[in-house]
């Protein structure tokens, strides 16, 4: 009984103290909210507040000026995100789950292939030159999803994960007359749920924040993704806003850039709500159960 | 499961190969090179708004009057300002599919031409383009040149500017101040004064921490600045006297012009025309917005229209420029080249781009379609015998699905483009005057080229901040012993200053006799 009291009030104390903490840690994400329902001339004199003196939806009107544009970027966004992850988490798998069974003799040279992408690159304009001229990937949904779908490192984290499950599983399931894609996705895959969830994650992650990609390749502004959208109007209201004397009306500069991540960052927030179970342990069993 | 997946590899496959023959397909299609067959030309450009369906409608009303003109049809590829940097010199240097791109402050002539991706068009152009070769004088052309070539058909995009002051017009008449005949800097004194003495918290010059409140402009001596040897947000301080014959290069705060300007500086601020502490940015905005000023010292009177900004900054008040009218207006190199017309290396028919640009520079449809689109869709006349347009009934800026908003960009606009308020024409008039007595300046053509003295540049640039900065702005004695004029002298001399006038002499020297100056 007393032991209980003592872990009760241990847990009291750690909860109080990490209530500021956490506060500490929300209080930025709130006042970007806040802000981006202030106007422009209140941050301008104020800073970043609490809660808006003036409450107005500006910021959102000037980025929803024109819903379709907005709409069809989030529909490319989406699509990418989706599509990218699902294809990429299934090749990384796949490789992941290649190069860790160690009975396949490819396994190091392959792991190394995938890893040397790490430390050595081409450069800008021998990658720009491949993907338009030899992939002809110009203005190309598929020039957004491609060049992210494989990331080394998820490869990595994968196949450190495949490699903490033992080896006499798959052995054990070949004697029972399985084959190696029955292994993989009823034995290995199964198993390996805690990865794949932090490496689709990640990946989605790297998806729906993508901008360089739209930057480099595509030109056709029904193929703009929701960031680079974003960036772009961002991008746009900076120069307006300069040269304010040629277009007559100032843009509420500050309070659509807060409007802006707002839009950008949401949806992606609440999916981490949904992986986030899995996150930790993905993380950590990947890179620490040996054998 | 081993179909689905192959069924998903396979579906990947085929889509990604669609998508890359859709984009061949795209631009062969309106191509087609061979005999009398019109030839398709890719246009790259900055624009802001540039819906789809709007761009497809004036490609295609372009594409009428250039097939029947020059025989070819013009591709537009319309970029907005931020991906241009980017993607242009990637495109450039790898020699992707173009024809014609412009260059402007968003992207320099000096690094298109660093891309090695632009064709020298100094042949060409008087055969292709023979009557765009003509229209302009030699010493545009001259300002072009990089290393001898041509890489850029510059626009004609005149501007004058003088140094001089956005005043408050409702003070100026209040205290009914003649600012129209004020020539000179001093001629102001009288107002400033009244200023002072009647308006309770009103500052006759505003100025604030980082640039504003100064009165030292190169220009309006007639110097033009070389190699940009300044503070980090000064005026540039190694100069040449832009119609001297002789190009003698001079460090500004070693003449008589400078001691002088930052003397009556320092006499203004004593007196109290400037605050005594420069206020932050921001306070300064805010000052400007609640007009708690009189007048704003700026280096670059334009002849542009004010209202909007008065709207927008200055609480609505009338904003005068007025003139300090120094030496008559000169072009120099950076204006002549700020913005211009480029042909690709990679362009199968670079003759046919040339006699595109002709056009830009010669068709006032074409110009003006370009910058303002469809006559009746996206502009109406407002007094088309002035030449003035606006847009149609219920359309602005924000919901016109053509708005480039780069009038600089297509060619002629001094001679071709229509105007957009009432107060553009008489302004365009006033710069066509202006223009008249405008000179030459005698480094035009000239780029300085720092890489040598870039050690001395840095200590300069050093020493500008700590002595220039406080001089220039009558915030220290120009008699003080240890901050004044003098010391400041003596510390250029110990950052190098000699030798970068030196060396930039040379320079010139140099590119003046290679070029039979």
């Amino acid at each position: 009984m007393k032991k209980k009291l003592h872990k009760n009030t241990f847990k009291t104390v750690v909860t109080l103290a990490f209530i500021p903490i956490c506060a500490l840690c929300l209080i930025p994400l709130w006042t970007l909210i806040v802000a981006s329902f202030s106007t422009d001339s209140d941050i301008t004199k104020y800073g970043y507040l609490l809660w808006p003196k003036t409450f107005t939806l500006e910021g959102y009107s000037y980025i929803f000026a024109k819903p379709m544009q907005i709409l069809r970027a989030y529909g490319v966004t989406i699509f990418v995100t989706v599509v990218g992850t699902v294809i990429g988490v299934v090749v990384m798998g796949m490789f992941a789950y290649t190069t860790a069974r160690r009975s396949f003799r490819l396994s190091k040279f392959l792991g190394y292939y995938a890893f040397l992408t790490m430390l050595f690159s081409g450069g800008v304009v021998p990658y720009y030159i491949m993907m338009t001229q030899y992939l002809h990937l110009k203005n190309s949904v598929w020039a957004l999803i491609l060049p992210n779908l494989v990331g080394p490192f998820y490869i990595m984290i994968l196949r450190t994960y495949y490699r903490s499950l033992p080896e006499g599983l798959y052995e054990a399931a070949k004697l029972d007359g399985a084959g190696e894609m029955y292994i993989f996705f009823k034995i290995a895959l199964p198993l390996s749920v805690p990865a794949i969830a932090t490496v689709a994650l990640f990946s989605m992650l790297g998806f729906w924040n993508d901008m360089y990609q739209a930057l480099l390749f595509v030109e056709n502004q029904d193929l703009y993704p929701l960031q680079y959208l974003l960036y772009r109007i961002t991008y746009e209201t900076g120069i307006i806003q300069e040269g304010a004397q040629t277009v007559g009306r100032t843009v509420p500069y500050q309070s659509v850039r807060m409007a802006m991540a707002m839009l950008a960052m949401l949806p992606i927030m609440f999916s981490f709500l949904f992986v986030q179970k899995y996150f930790v342990k993905g993380i950590t069993l990947g890179g620490m159960k040996g054998d | 499961m081993k179909k689905i997946i192959s069924m998903i590899l396979c579906g990947c496959l085929a889509a990604s190969l669609l998508a890359s023959c859709g984009s061949e397909n795209g631009g062969e299609s309106t191509g087609g090179n061979s005999g009398g067959d019109a030839v398709n030309l890719k246009y790259y450009f900055i624009a802001k708004t540039t819906n789809t369906e709007d761009t497809k409608e004036i490609q295609e009303a372009l594409n009428e009057v250039t097939k029947e003109k020059i025989n070819a049809t013009v591709e537009l590829h319309p970029l907005s300002f931020n991906e241009y940097p980017t993607k242009m010199p990637l495109m450039l240097t790898t020699g992707d599919d173009l024809d014609i791109m412009t260059s402007s402050n968003f992207l320099s002539y000096t690094s298109v031409v660093q891309t090695n991706g632009v064709l020298a068009l100094e042949d060409l152009l008087p055969e292709a383009a023979p009557e765009l070769w003509n229209m302009y004088d030699q010493e545009r052309w001259d300002a072009a040149k990089v290393k001898g070539s041509i890489y850029m058909v510059p626009n004609y995009d005149p501007s004058v500017s003088y140094p001089g002051f956005w005043a408050i017009g409702e003070l100026t008449e209040k205290y009914d101040f003649d600012w129209e005949n004020a020539e000179s800097w001093e001629d102001w004194e009288p107002f400033f004064d009244t200023i002072l003495e009647k308006e309770d918290g009103v500052t006759p010059i505003l100025s604030d921490a980082d640039y504003w409140g100064r009165l030292w402009f190169p220009g309006y001596y007639g110097y033009e600045g070389v190699g940009s040897v300044k503070a980090p947000k000064g005026q540039d301080l190694v100069v040449v006297k832009a119609d001297d014959p002789n190009r003698k290069v001079v460090a500004a705060p070693f003449t008589d012009e400078y001691k002088e300007t930052i003397e009556l500086t320092r006499k203004w601020y004593e007196k109290g025309y400037f605050l005594q502490t420069p206020p932050t940015e921001a306070e300064m905005m805010s000052l400007r917005s609640e007009q708690k000023f009189a007048t704003f010292a700026v280096p670059f009177v334009g002849e542009g229209d004010t209202t909007a900004m008065a709207a927008s900054e200055w609480g609505g008040a009338t904003i005068l420029q007025a003139k300090i009218k120094g030496k008559a207006p000169i072009i120099t190199t950076g204006s002549a080249t700020s913005s211009g017309n480029c042909v690709a290396k990679a362009s199968k028919n670079p003759e046919k781009a040339l006699q595109f640009i002709q056009l830009l520079h010669t068709d006032e449809y074409i110009h003006n379609l370009l910058n303002f689109g469809i006559e009746g869709k996206h502009w109406v006349w407002k007094d088309e015998a002035k030449k003035v347009i606006q847009y149609p009934e219920g359309m602005d800026a924000e919901t016109c699905g053509w708005v480039p908003n780069t009038t600089y960009q297509f060619g002629n606009k001094a001679a071709l483009q229509y105007f957009q308020t009432e107060a553009e024409v008489d302004t365009s008039s006033r710069v066509e005057e202006a223009m008249k007595s405008a000179v030459y300046s005698e480094l035009m053509g000239f780029v300085a080229d720092p890489e040598p003295v870039k050690n001395q540049l840095a200590a300069i640039s050093t020493v500008c901040q700590e002595y220039a900065e406080p001089l220039e702005r009558g915030l220290v004695d120009p008699n003080d012993p240890d901050k004044g004029l003098a010391a400041f002298q003596q510390k250029l001399k110990e950052a190098g200053i000699d030798e970068v006038v030196a060396e930039f002499q040379s320079q010139i020297d140099a590119w003046a006799s290679e070029n039979g100056k």
